[in-house]
């Protein structure tokens, strides 16, 4: 049973607590005051230990580490730059983080798009040129308020092989640890785009990865799609569900099947469709789906669920956890058939996780 | 050489032992900052952008003028002079 979460603001960090399940959840912070927590990953092997990046309209976006769980954090001392002259800037933010499997390695996607990486937690970074300066950046643009590299996935028995997200410019794979990469849009379609399937330029929101299996799922700005074979080829499933447009995709780490999504209206409303709250969940990779909703309002809901915002959990079943841009936090321990509020005036959720027992 | 104090805005005190006031020893507001960064190293990227100049809603004020109506990084800071920093009023 989850009894600890990690909730990233626009104001700042959260973290709750439960002493049992049915319990009201104790909430405490902000921590990192002021700041918008983007993004936020646990070390795989060091127990307590976790990384944040933040962002703030003044002081700038850095990254903060904790060693006990998120009840403190410290300022890291660097952050991931392009060189210099490269791009307009450096460095805008960190959008996403990703350790290795064995920890030995960080990854961290940043804005203006790029993917850096760390071997020593942090201190210093590595560009990686392949996927960087790749010859078709040119066809990357800013998505609105974003123009970033984030959800870098690393297959679970191939530790060389990566696939990252371009908002907006598509996926990209590679299978000799970052050297090399090639566009992994194979079947996702672009509708900002005049061409219906081109080969990049897509505007990713999100891909998550089955960690037993390195099966991928992935929502975008058009349609929701799976991936069984790292990225080759997508198969979109977006049949069933309510809407082609969404942020948040989320799978059972238990089950490659068993796959979450909240669909939204158009690019155009950017909230749930017909302002109810619903999770849409499929059992079988998403060949069908059915509304996983009781428990979440379902009238006058004009709310949105962003990108890092939807989280899942291990657990038989798994529990799911789900955040809204207007700081409504919900919770359901099995699997989506029962939802219950845990915070109701949160400032706009960014991104949340659970901590590990 | 100039001997300056600087002014820090509580929420980089938590960067500078908690101290509200750092006495550095500098010509130009440039070295100013970079003095402070020597000492209290988690200050400088609060203060400069990745290119080296002063983040856009951080105010540097030299005694009662805004560094930027003077020379910028490149102010000269007399003897004796107070240096306080601000978060600029942004959004109404």
């Amino acid at each position: 049973m989850v009894t600890r979460l990690l909730v990233g603001t626009d104001k700042g960090l959260f973290r709750l607590h439960r002493p049992g399940l049915g319990q009201p959840w104790n909430i405490e912070g902000p921590l990192l005051p002021g700041q918008s927590v983007l993004a936020m990953a646990r070390h795989p092997r060091r127990p307590g230990s976790w990384l944040a990046a933040a962002r703030h309209p003044v002081w700038g976006a850095h990254l903060y580490a904790s060693d006990d769980d998120g009840s403190q954090w410290r300022s890291l001392d660097s952050v991931p730059l392009h060189p210099e002259h490269r791009h307009a800037s450096r460095f805008e933010s960190v959008w996403g983080l990703t350790w290795s499997a064995d920890g030995a390695r960080l990854y961290a996607g940043i804005d203006p798009a790029g993917l850096f990486a760390s071997d020593d937690d942090g201190g210093r970074w590595q560009d990686l040129p392949g996927l960087n300066d790749h010859p078709t950046r040119h066809q990357w643009q800013p998505a609105r308020h974003l123009f970033a590299a984030h959800s870098l996935c690393i297959h679970p028995a191939h530790p060389d092989w990566l696939i990252v997200a371009i908002s907006s410019g598509g996926a990209y794979r590679s299978m000799d640890g970052g050297r090399n990469w090639l566009p992994a849009n194979a079947g996702v379609r672009a509708g900002h785009l005049p061409e219906p399937y081109p080969q990049v330029g897509h505007n990713v929101h999100r891909i998550v990865m089955h960690g037993g299996s390195g099966r991928l799922y992935r929502q975008c700005y058009t349609g929701t799609y799976r991936s069984d074979d790292w990225g080759q080829t997508w198969q979109e499933i977006t049949s069933g569900l309510p809407g082609d447009f969404g942020y948040a995709v989320a799978v059972d780490p238990g089950d490659p099947d068993r796959v979450f999504q909240v669909p939204e209206s158009s690019a155009d409303l950017r909230i749930v469709v017909d302002a109810r709250l619903r999770v849409f969940r499929s059992e079988d990779g998403g060949t069908h789906w059915s509304s996983a909703s009781n428990g979440l309002p379902q009238a006058h809901a004009y709310v949105t669920v962003l990108r890092e915002a939807l989280h899942t959990a291990e657990g038989s079943p798994c529990s799911v956890w789900l955040g809204t841009a207007t700081g409504h936090l919900f919770g359901s321990d099995d699997g989506g058939e029962q939802w219950h509020l845990l915070a109701a005036f949160l400032p706009r959720i960014l991104c949340l996780r659970t901590i590990p027992a | 050489m100039s001997f300056v104090q600087v002014r820090l805005p509580g929420a980089l005190r938590t960067y500078a032992d908690e101290q509200a006031l750092v006495d550095v020893a500098a010509g130009t507001l440039a070295e100013v900052l970079a003095a402070l960064g020597q000492t209290h190293p988690l200050l400088l990227p609060r203060l400069l952008a990745p290119d080296g100049s002063l983040r856009p809603y951080v105010n540097v004020f030299l005694g009662a003028d805004n560094v930027r109506e003077l020379d910028g990084l490149a102010t000269q800071v007399p003897h004796g002079s107070t240096i306080t920093i601000l978060p600029a009023v942004a959004g109404g």
